[in-house]
């Protein structure tokens, strides 16, 4: 079964409510954590004791527990992608709800046991700049390696014209990572050539964009989805990296060194700007009519994402009822 | 093979002989009981090589209310027009043979698909062709209008296309020609569709080596959602620039039906996969943000480069094979789109607002970018002038 490299997780998203006050979380003992990192396997036992458990309302200590954990990916890819969800936390924290996924959706693996996934979702606060932030990741087992995706993003909300934030990281097995790193315009800049100039252009975004272009193991990139590339920004970083460095390392060690020394501050730079227009540049949509416009484009950035990514993919992987149990934790926030 | 005539080469004369490859109704006329209806451009005339060639039957026909029933076609009288190859002189004369091929292929396709639609060019000949002070750069900007309701009222019938290959257009393929006719004759006249096309070649001698850029824009009017047309030849020492797009007319986000009607319908990623796969092809990033939004997500923006060989060899193979050929499927698919996708806009303010958009900060400014270094402000200005005023609708 041969699977695009470029999956992305972070199209599977319909129409998210933010009310889920309804939706209790199950809490993830640490006997349970540790029996499901040993084993990649969850056995038939272990499901029905975690279907059967005792919902009790969530304990609120988010200060302490990241709110997402990348536990199957690359040492670096690991701290990479769980230092950026802890900018998340401390950045956007307060304007975010505690994830009220449940947990047959933050965690859950195929009946073979060759994938696993995790999608966490928390809520923008009423009212506020952010419609949610999202946090995900995909392994699966291919003949030629682990290919591992990993997603976050924060969709901001129709109280703001500030570009959605998005970070993709996929590690091809050992031999190759792929970071797709944009702020998704929420216009189109065609038509209003001005959100281009205060977005797009008054900042690094493309200076950052072209020094990675200049990293000599880096190549671009082309998503198989059409629309996914007609979402991307003019200054997107979309990126192959492969596992060699001009001093002459190879493998695991280059990537690592490519992740660390490339990814993680570049990304973090990107998060940065775009945080300071999400706070300081976006404006608040007062016309109607456009503010409708702009809330049915987020639609189908949501909506779009789903019917060509998940949809298409999640079944092969893991089957018909954990895809259906995916794709309705985001429609009904359950 | 195609050779480029010297300006005053003179056109045979005596029987020519030749055939018809492809008929296909470009143009109708209708004179008294008499209608000319202008055929073409499939032709193999040898000896008229560099020529254009024009095919005109002339039939008599009745009036349209009995052709339902009959078609009665007196023998048809075929007429060959020979004329110049383009008034303004030998096209992109400074491209190498290769790079010539590629441009005029592409302009004869578009030139033959829409000729019927587009008014005498009105570029004024300062413009036609332009000269720097100094004499290193030369340029060429011809621009046609299409035509507008007034002109084309009862001339045009839509496009009908239709491939014959034949030894020569018989008696039976003239009345299946007629029939056909008689199908759309009540038709009525087609959509007014194209703002204008845009043919322009700008040679420059640098310091760093030559500097050769070819372009061709079909820009399109509100009333069709057809994309437009783009396709830029950039040639400077042993690299390549090629840019070749369906511009789209909407924000493909939002509307991801035009997506899959333009762009996944008609298959346009297996052709710029052509030129990612291509050796020693790498992405094109153009340095303005505004291009790089305005154009779709299946656009050829490759940059192809000579690779190890000397003197270039293997960039003129590489524009010869995978330039030329997917030039031509690009084309041809923007034809197709033309003629069969397009649907008339319920929207055409918004329309027209993103394309005065696209042109003006589009392709305006990709036009004029180079133009005040090479050729001074003078002639800047007045080539902007005529992008802006040449054109049926203005911004």
């Amino acid at each position: 079964m041969v699977l695009p490299t470029d999956f992305t997780l972070f199209g599977c998203l319909a129409a998210l409510s933010p009310d889920q006050s309804h939706v209790i979380r199950h809490p993830r003992s640490r006997e349970m954590e540790a029996k499901e990192t040993s084993s990649r396997y969850a056995t038939t036992a272990l499901r029905q004791e975690r279907d059967q458990m005792e919902p009790i309302l969530e304990d609120v200590d988010a200060a302490s527990n990241q709110w997402i954990q990348f536990p199957c990916f690359s040492e670096a890819g690991q701290i990479l992608m769980e230092e950026m969800a802890q900018a998340v936390e401390n950045e956007l924290g307060v304007l975010l709800y505690a994830s009220k996924t449940p947990s047959n959706v933050t965690r859950f693996i195929s009946p073979k046991g060759n994938a696993e996934g995790s999608l966490i979702l928390r809520a923008g606060k009423h009212r506020s700049k952010v419609d949610f932030a999202m946090g995900s990741w995909l392994r699966y087992d291919l003949p030629f390696g682990t290919l591992k995706v990993a997603t976050l993003m924060i969709m901001a909300s129709s109280e703001s014209d500030a570009p959605h934030f998005l970070f993709e990281f996929i590690e091809n097995g050992s031999s190759s990572l792929i970071v797709l790193l944009d702020l998704l315009p929420r216009k189109d800049v065609v038509l209003e050539p001005e959100y281009l100039k205060r977005f797009y252009e008054n900042n690094e975004l493309d200076s950052i964009r072209k020094s990675i272009e200049r990293v000599p193991q880096s190549q671009s990139y082309s998503c198989a989805s059409l629309y996914v590339r007609s979402l991307m920004s003019p200054t997107a970083i979309l990126t192959k990296i492969q596992d060699w460095l001009p001093s002459g390392q190879r493998g695991e060690e280059a990537l690592a060194y490519a992740v660390e020394s490339i990814v993680l501050p570049t990304a973090k730079k990107v998060f940065s700007i775009w945080l300071d227009e999400f706070r300081n540049g976006s404006k608040e949509i007062m016309d109607d009519i456009d503010r409708r416009i702009m809330t049915k484009r987020d639609g189908q950035i949501k909506r779009y994402g789903i019917e060509v990514d998940l949809s298409a993919n999640l079944p092969k992987l893991f089957g018909q009822r954990i895809t259906d149990r995916v794709i309705a934790a985001y429609r009904n926030g359950q | 093979m195609e050779a480029c005539l010297a300006a005053n080469a003179a056109i045979p004369s005596g029987a020519i002989h030749g055939r018809i490859t492809r008929a296909r109704i470009c143009h109708i006329e209708r004179r008294n009981r008499r209608t000319a209806v202008y055929v073409g451009h499939g032709t193999e005339f040898p000896e008229l090589v560099g020529f254009s060639v024009r095919v005109h039957l002339q039939i008599a026909l009745r009036r349209k209310s009995e052709f339902a029933r009959t078609v009665f076609c007196r023998a048809p009288f075929i007429n060959v027009t020979v004329g110049r190859e383009a008034e303004s002189g030998t096209r992109f004369p400074f491209l190498s043979n290769a790079g010539r091929k590629v441009m005029t292929n592409v302009s004869a396709i578009v030139e033959n698909e829409l000729c019927p639609l587009l008014q005498d060019t009105k570029t004024p000949d300062d413009v036609r062709y332009f000269k720097s002070e100094d004499g290193n750069a030369e340029g060429s900007t011809v621009i046609r209008a299409g035509k507008d309701s007034f002109q084309a009222e009862h001339e045009l019938v839509k496009l009908i296309a239709w491939t014959v290959v034949t030894e020569e257009v018989t008696l039976v393929e003239c009345l299946k020609l007629c029939s056909l006719l008689a199908e759309r004759w009540d038709v009525s006249c087609g959509v007014l569709q194209i703002d204008f096309v845009l043919e322009s070649w700008l040679h420059a001698k640098l310091p760093s080596g030559t500097l050769d850029i070819a372009t061709i824009v079909v820009m399109l009017g509100p009333e069709t959602d057809s994309p437009h047309f783009l396709f830029e030849f950039i040639q400077s020492g042993p690299s390549l620039v090629v840019v070749l797009d369906h511009v789209p007319r909407k924000d493909l986000v939002l509307d991801t039906d035009y997506q899959q009607r333009f762009y996944e319908a008609p298959g346009l990623d297996e052709i710029r996969k052509l030129f990612e796969e291509a050796p020693n092809s790498k992405p094109y990033i153009s340095p303005t943000l505004f291009v790089r939004s305005i154009v779709s997500p299946t656009a050829v923006l490759y940059k192809l480069n000579a690779g190890t060989q000397v003197d270039g060899g293997g960039l003129e193979e590489q524009i010869e094979t995978v330039v030329y050929s997917g030039s031509q499927k690009m084309t041809e698919a923007w034809i197709e789109s033309f003629l069969t996708r397009g649907s008339s806009g319920c929207n055409l303010e918004d329309t027209l607002k993103r394309d005065n958009k696209i042109k003006t900060f589009g392709f305006e400014v990709d036009l004029s970018a180079n133009l005040p270094r090479l050729f001074g402000k003078n002639i800047a200005d007045r080539v902007v002038e005529a992008f802006r005023t040449g054109g049926r609708i203005k911004v």
